[in-house]
């Protein structure tokens, strides 16, 4: 592994019945950069960030995340990688404050550190309007900003994003991408999936797939 | 590892808290069941009307009736003269219970060699049981027979009712509630992106049954102090077993709920699921309601080791009986046996419909 290959992925294969899902798939993402995934309804991208985040285990190939094997070391990567699905769930009964602080604590944070953060996204995320308010009253966007600070909590090496601008408006949409870039350049590397080419454009690399494969790297 | 299940525990407490149903169902169900089912399923009589056939017509057949009238148990209805009277009565329904003292019932109390024939409807299988007790023991308090009943010698319903009751609502909180739980954060998705997290699905289990485990064991706690000081039922064995049965059944019922939410895929196949295969089982085929020595015998053999008859066993041998260890504690090694059965079996439908694939 060179130093700055954060996450390397070899021969990925994942099969449903026959059909695979995601096939042969390998590639890399260095330290501090953004990429893209870009590909249809059906492509593979969620199915590989899923094996990468160590979630689905691969039939074939492997892949090592800041150094640990998704298959064997699976906890260690999940330690390591903070996850934003295009489904966002959170906690509905719980506040935007309690919602983090309960991540944080699972993530073995000091409370300290989450007091910290907390303060540092009140500011980045205007979450001050909203702490003390149920996540099932906030709206799409304030949910989407919500589960993207519990992703970016504990400060992972990587963030796997899976289609994390799906309902939002053009508004919301500049804002969350001002926010990517920024833990972009604190070094954590994003690996972002959309069906959106106005979108992967914006990343440093892009990774087509089609069916399952890797159409284009660039 | 114990610090983020105590997150996950108190994070359930809080969306417990939040959720006002479920902390309706948690906190008041149990009390509504007792009092309301409690009363239904009293097992025993209220003021059953009864005809008497007086052949002897002396002080003590007058008494005899006159003690059965003031019991609350039965109501004299009134004499009667045939038994071709008495088996029309029976016939049309109009009494379900008949007794006929023969001439000479005074002099034979004396030479402790009386008979009483009692005619009792029984279509109604349970009704008939009841009576016959009943009649037994105002037949023993008259000394008109030998009869014994042990450990329950007022045949309080309570004693009976009571620890199915316990029993039933132990398994709505513990594996209903917990079991929809656990459904609602997969429908709802939060259990996605807990999976994601370092927790491990042990982990996650332990921390989500923790709250549910506290407070069906105040609920069973609570009952202890019902039982004394309402119904004057006293624990006769050591408070440890008392402890030690209902954690276990408590343990038992949250493996058994979480074995159905691992296995099932929406909440209509969860109630499904509960229905057939926790509250028929345990409060049909328990000696709740039938006692097990009248089952089939290839039912009586799956019946003795369900999850609750060995609780109902236990609570009779620790509440009651005072029996001793040996007997309670083979209920405990075949609960705790089951449980980590059950739990292997819910962990492997966990890791494959919530965890990795």
């Amino acid at each position: 592994m060179k130093d700055n290959e954060i996450v390397i992925a070899k021969g990925l294969t994942k099969y449903y019945g026959k059909f695979a899902a995601v096939n042969n798939v390998s590639f890399c993402a260095y330290r501090g950069e953004i990429l893209g995934i870009l590909g249809e309804n059906g492509a593979g991208k969620t199915t590989l960030i899923k094996m990468l985040s160590g979630v689905i285990i691969p039939n074939e190939g492997s892949a090592t995340v800041c150094g640990y094997n998704i298959i064997d070391e699976c906890y260690k990567v999940r330690e390591s990688i903070g996850y934003m699905s295009q489904t966002v769930s959170l906690l509905e009964n719980m506040t935007v404050k309690e919602n983090l602080f309960f991540y944080g604590a699972i993530y073995k944070m000091e409370r300290g550190e989450v007091e910290r953060k907390y303060a540092e996204f009140k500011n980045k995320f205007a979450f001050d309007k909203f702490e003390n308010k149920l996540t099932a009253e906030l709206t799409n966007g304030w949910r989407r900003l919500l589960a993207f600070a519990i992703a970016v909590l504990n400060s992972p090496s990587v963030l796997f994003l899976d289609e994390p601008s799906g309902g939002l408006d053009a508004l919301s949409r500049i804002d969350l991408w001002e926010h990517i870039y920024n833990i972009s350049h604190l070094g954590t590397t994003v690996i972002i999936s959309s069906h959106y080419m106005n979108e992967i454009v914006l990343c440093d690399r892009q990774l087509v797939m089609k069916d399952g494969q890797i159409e284009t790297i660039r | 590892m114990i610090k983020r299940i105590i997150t996950i525990a108190k994070k359930e407490v809080i969306l417990i808290w939040r959720d006002k149903l479920s902390m309706i169902i948690l906190i008041a169900l149990p009390a509504v069941i007792i009092a309301i089912l409690g009363g239904v399923l009293s097992f025993g009589l209220e003021d059953s009307k009864f005809y008497l056939l007086d052949y002897d017509n002396s002080t003590a057949s007058k008494e005899f009736a006159q003690n059965l009238d003031i019991s609350s148990e039965f109501d004299f209805a009134g004499y009667l003269s045939t038994e071709s009277e008495l088996e029309s009565l029976l016939k049309n329904g109009e009494a379900k219970i008949a007794i006929i003292l023969h001439k000479g019932f005074e002099k034979d109390i004396l030479s402790n060699n009386s008979r009483v024939d009692v005619f009792v409807d029984a279509s109604d299988l349970l009704f008939s049981l009841a009576v016959e007790q009943r009649i037994k023991l105002s037949l023993s308090k008259s000394n008109l027979l030998n009869y014994s009943y042990e450990f329950n010698p007022e045949l309080k319903n309570e004693v009976r009712s009571v620890p199915g009751l316990i029993m039933i609502v132990l398994i709505i909180i513990s594996s209903v509630m917990l079991s929809l739980s656990v459904n609602r954060e997969r429908e709802r998705g939060t259990s996605r992106l807990l999976i994601l997290t370092p927790i491990s699905i042990d982990g996650i289990i332990i921390g989500k049954s923790v709250p549910y485990i506290f407070i069906a064991l105040l609920h069973s706690l609570s009952v202890l102090f019902v039982s004394k000081w309402i119904y004057g039922i006293e624990l006769q064995g050591a408070g440890f077993n008392y402890f030690a049965m209902c954690m276990l059944f408590i343990i038992n019922s949250i493996c058994f709920g979480l074995l159905i939410a691992a296995w099932v895929k929406s909440e209509v196949e969860l109630l499904i699921g509960c229905w057939l295969f926790l509250f028929i089982p345990n409060v049909f085929f328990s000696s709740f309601i039938y006692p097990i020595e009248t089952m089939a015998e290839v039912t009586r053999s799956i019946a003795s080791f369900l999850p609750s008859t060995l609780f109902l066993d236990s609570y009779k041998n620790v509440l009651f009986r005072n029996a001793q260890a040996s007997s309670t504690y083979f209920n405990f090694l075949i609960l705790f046996a089951q449980s980590v059965i059950i739990y292997l079996f819910a962990k492997v439908g966990f890791a494959k419909n919530f965890g990795r694939k």
